[in-house]
């Protein structure tokens, strides 16, 4: 397996790599101190496997892990010995070392990792298969008051995080329904919908405008986190 | 408090002892900017920024073997996050002694 290191700290990557250099199944083509670099790296290359820091300054793991449409298999790495449960969210974590990685433990993920490759390498289908099933409806169902109320997709305009609530605005009506941000994406079509922000996610094809740090949606100024800004930038056609 | 040593950096060398200087190397040079970077960031009250340097350095108290040191790392780190630091000395005290010791490599 070819693999890549991500991590902001010289001394977890030295001894990832050479670990590495001690193992025959594994072997590293290349080393990032950001996340953005590597994403450049991958854009135009290939990898098995991803050694991975979870705490990196400006764009954490997770922010990562969320730009990669097809990932490959995903090693964390982690200074919390109390590890969030958020790692078991993601199909191509394999496993997750806590540092400083004693070597006994590094080879225990490699294994894990071919084996992975063994039972399943083909994310591909599954992850089409789930976009499929998104893109058959052109509608939401919410409950409000016992009544379950159709919200067409493509009028809604933005999505927002408050608190145990989410509050939909539509082109029509705003509508505050007690759930998450995350439950009612796995319900939206990822071509129409992203989450900019970690209290907002929005209708990617009523953008009116960006600034730098905002998204113009009918009247509303949206902020932009900045480790989601890449993911946004991707997804526009620039001229 | 613990002291720190090199018992942890032994163990994952394997006792290739190219690998634990290159180790020990990388430590001398990045614990000093580490801690700068951490005191420049607590100096401006940016408590979530300082609570990043903390996570950062809990790597180094680790690989130094200083089990107490770390308790007190997390819990600081917590304190940062909550936007109530009360353990800045006592981690203070924990980095000094890593300094003294790195030092003396």
């Amino acid at each position: 397996m070819n693999c890549i290191i991500i991590d902001d700290e010289a001394l977890a990557r030295s001894i990832i790599r050479n670990h590495c250099e001690k193992s025959t199944d594994v072997e590293v083509v290349a080393q990032f101190e950001n996340a953005i670099s590597a994403i450049k790296y991958l854009n135009q290359n290939e990898v098995d496997l991803i050694f991975l820091d979870i705490h990196m300054p400006d764009f954490t793991g997770f922010d990562f892990i969320q730009t990669l449409k097809s990932p490959p298999k995903i090693i964390l790495t982690t200074s919390d010995r109390n590890f969030a449960i958020e790692a078991f969210e993601y199909d191509c974590i394999v496993d997750y070392l806590v540092k400083p990685v004693g070597l006994p433990r590094f080879l225990k993920a490699i294994q894990k990792a071919q084996q992975f490759s063994l039972t399943s390498k083909e994310p591909a289908a599954p992850a089409a298969a789930t976009e499929a099933k998104q893109e058959e409806g052109k509608d939401l169902y919410i409950n409000i008051d016992r009544r379950l109320i159709k919200i067409d997709f493509d009028s809604i305009l933005i999505i927002e995080a408050k608190g145990d609530y989410i509050l939909i605005k539509t082109e029509g009506k705003n509508y505050t329904v007690h759930s998450t941000l995350k439950k009612i994406e796995e319900k939206l079509p990822e071509s129409k919908f992203l989450k900019i922000h970690r209290s907002y996610v929005i209708n990617f094809h009523k953008i009116i405008d960006i600034e730098d740090n905002s998204v113009l949606i009918a009247k509303d100024v949206i902020p932009i986190s900045r480790s989601n800004r890449p993911i946004l930038m991707k997804r526009l056609n620039l001229l | 408090m613990d002291a720190p040593n090199l018992l942890k950096i032994k163990e994952i060398s394997g006792g290739m002892t190219d690998f634990e200087q290159e180790m020990l190397q990388i430590i001398k040079e990045e614990l000093p900017e580490e801690i700068e970077q951490y005191h420049s960031n607590l100096e401006a009250k940016d408590f979530l920024k300082t609570a990043g340097d903390v996570h950062k350095l809990k790597h180094k108290i680790s690989i130094l073997n200083m089990k107490h040191g770390y308790e007190t790392a997390v819990t600081y780190e917590n304190e940062l996050r909550a936007g109530r630091p009360t353990s800045a000395q006592d981690f203070e005290a924990v980095l000094n002694k890593m300094v003294v010791f790195v030092n003396q490599l």
